[in-house]
């Protein structure tokens, strides 16, 4: 260690000088370059890749060689109804998700810190979480046959109990965006509820105690000491939610969808990889792309200035 | 401490409602496997639910000795490794590079990763970059190379690593250590836990990944594990066992509600079967994750 004196007064190590310092740095770079690399190649360069969405691309002519087309791409889909619809579609499913799907690991984080012993606490919430490990192959082939019209266990007790006609329910378009978002809920409520169990187990049990005195039954409990302890994380998680309302996964719905849906249950993200990947309307498809992106990013970025003026968290 | 009536009442219910939940979780995998194992013409009468009618384990015999799903297997443990060991070392090296707490360029490389996770080419731009430009069709290297980066992970390995007492460092150097050797025996023994949890959510996601190989490949022997899945419930993949590649276990023909029901389980149940011992790991990252100082 290297000791270099400014002042009578300051000293400071090699590890905090300014400008470049071979011995320090070389080293340092090394670690660096590999991952540099990487990035450049698969996130710069794709990015600089978004100027195909003002050129018709053609694979042939490459990006160079195809010609400018400035905004056409974006005036197209902007004024396409297909565009529109795929919007929607996307929007109600996360506007449902919201509702329904934003309550339950919170219900279920507070009745399961009801219970009352810890090995069923254990239990319960290793089995809530096992449905969020399993790939959504996997969830949606379970979805996908539990609902089959031949075989599958709810037709099943339609047909043998109730005595009515089995019921393909994945075709129908009434019942596709409620599959998706049950289905979705099942998956990852365990998963979710982990924050509130974590917040849960940190409040003061004073609090409770004191509520107790005062003379508070088990439901003014939770209203008065769990909730508002929880509140804070659940304002940030709900924000984060609402940040990317116009991003659905592409696994899920993927998987469950088929023509018969497209109508209700087309998202932006298997439209643009039917137009893209199997249409190759590339310059179309990466137009949408880019949108997207730059909606997300002002959402993300307001959202998360809700979040840090309520809760005094953010993301960043 | 006596409990009053209400108290009491509130606990029977709350039994309930969690015992309802976990029959939502737990009853599902237990139609899909009995259907796995049950009578064929039991399946097709519909007469299988929660419990096996029949005992019938041909599917699985087939599956297990198939070409293809071995080979998807072994995809699926070889990328999953890989994915998982560099993605590791990559990550840790970055981010005690960057917990340094200067260095000729230090602001200019942190935006340069911090961007990446704001803005990205989406989804064409990778595509062609992939598949046509670097040519990688068919490539193991498709599904490990754009996996090796993570920014978000980056971050929390940053922040462990600068948790790490200076005075520990420092000794090192005074002893002639170089930054690598501080990097791989002083750090990485201390943060191990981190890297540790990190390293779980990185090899869950690699070994549940099947959208690359749903664009970048054409080959069958390219297919991983959840893409073999997917062909063998959504694509209705059973041709291949009519056309000779393998001999039929047994003399008769196996239904598709069997194979198939018999995929998902043996798919899901590596994870299912490891799970337990590792959740606890997995969530204690999680919270350690979302903790911000």
């Amino acid at each position: 260690m290297t000791l270099l004196k400014k002042s009578d007064i300051q000293a400071i190590t090699i590890s905090e000088q300014r400008g470049f310092k071979r011995n320090r740095d070389l080293a340092i770079y090394g670690l660096l370059l590999p991952g540099m690399l990487l990035v450049f190649i698969f996130n710069y360069i794709p990015l600089f890749g978004i100027i195909i969405s003002f050129k018709e691309f053609s694979p042939f002519q490459g990006i160079m060689g195809s010609p400018w087309v400035g905004l056409k791409n974006f005036k197209f889909f902007l004024l396409d109804n297909n565009f529109w619809r795929v919007m929607k579609n996307t929007l109600i499913i996360n506007i449902m998700q919201i509702i329904i799907g934003f309550p339950v690991p919170v219900l279920f984080a507070l009745l399961l810190n009801e219970l009352w012993s810890v090995k069923l606490k254990k239990i319960l919430q290793t089995i809530s979480y096992l449905p969020y490990f399993i790939s959504w192959v996997v969830a949606a082939s379970i979805v996908s046959s539990i609902l089959s019209p031949s075989t599958g266990i709810i037709n099943m007790i339609i047909k043998n109990t109730f005595g009515m006609e089995a019921i393909h329910f994945l075709a129908k378009k009434e019942y596709f965006r409620t599959i998706i978002v049950l289905s979705s809920m099942w998956k990852n409520f365990g998963m979710n509820a982990v924050y509130y169990i974590a917040a849960i187990s940190s409040i003061d049990n004073e609090l409770y105690a004191a509520a107790k005195i005062d003379g508070a039954g088990k439901l003014r409990q939770i209203w008065h000491v769990t909730l508002p302890g929880i509140k804070s994380i659940a304002i940030v998680l709900l924000v984060l939610q609402v940040g990317s309302i116009v991003s659905i996964g592409f696994e899920q719905i993927f998987l469950l969808y088929n023509a018969l849906v497209y109508e209700v249950g087309d998202v932006i993200s298997t439209y643009t990889y039917r137009l893209g990947i199997e249409q190759t309307r590339y310059s179309l498809t990466t137009a949408i792309g880019v949108t997207q992106s730059i909606v997300n990013f002002i959402l993300v970025y307001f959202t998360n200035r809700l979040s840090r003026t309520f809760a005094g968290w953010s993301l960043w | 401490m006596k409990k009053s009536l209400g108290e009491k009442t509130f606990q029977i219910i709350n039994l309930f409602a969690m015992t309802f939940i976990a029959a939502i979780i737990l009853l599902p995998l237990m139609h899909i496997f009995s259907i796995s194992i049950s009578d064929s013409i039991a399946i097709s009468t519909m007469k299988v639910g929660i419990f096996p009618k029949g005992f019938n384990t041909a599917a699985y015999k087939k599956i297990i000795g198939d070409a293809i799903f071995l080979r998807a297997l072994f995809n699926s443990v070889l990328v999953t490794v890989i994915v998982t060991a560099l993605s590791l070392l990559v990550t840790t090296m970055i981010s005690y590079a960057l917990s340094k707490e200067y260095f000729y360029g230090k602001k200019f490389v942190t935006y340069y990763f911090i961007i990446t996770m704001y803005f990205s080419g989406g989804l064409i731009p990778t595509y062609l970059l992939i598949s046509r430009y670097l040519k990688l069709n068919n490539n193991y290297l498709a599904y490990i190379l754009p996996a090796l980066v993570n920014v978000f992970y980056i971050i929390v390995v940053r922040s462990q690593i600068e948790a790490v007492p200076k005075s520990l460092v420092e000794a090192a150097y005074i002893d002639g250590a170089g930054e690598y050797q501080v990097l791989f025996k002083i750090i990485f023994p201390v943060i191990l836990p981190t890297v540790a949890a990190i390293g779980m959510f990185i090899a869950l996601g690699s070994w549940n990944m099947w959208y690359s190989v749903l664009l970048y490949a054409s080959k069958r022997e390219m297919w991983t594990l959840q893409y073999f899945l997917r062909a063998v419930v959504f694509e209705k993949f059973l041709s291949s066992y009519a056309d000779g590649v393998m001999t039929i276990v047994g003399a008769e023909n196996i239904p598709p509600q069997n194979f198939q029901m018999a995929a998902i389980i043996l798919v899901a149940l590596p994870i299912v079967a490891i799970y337990p011992f590792v959740q606890k790991y997995f969530v204690k990252g999680i919270l350690a994750g979302s903790v911000k100082g």
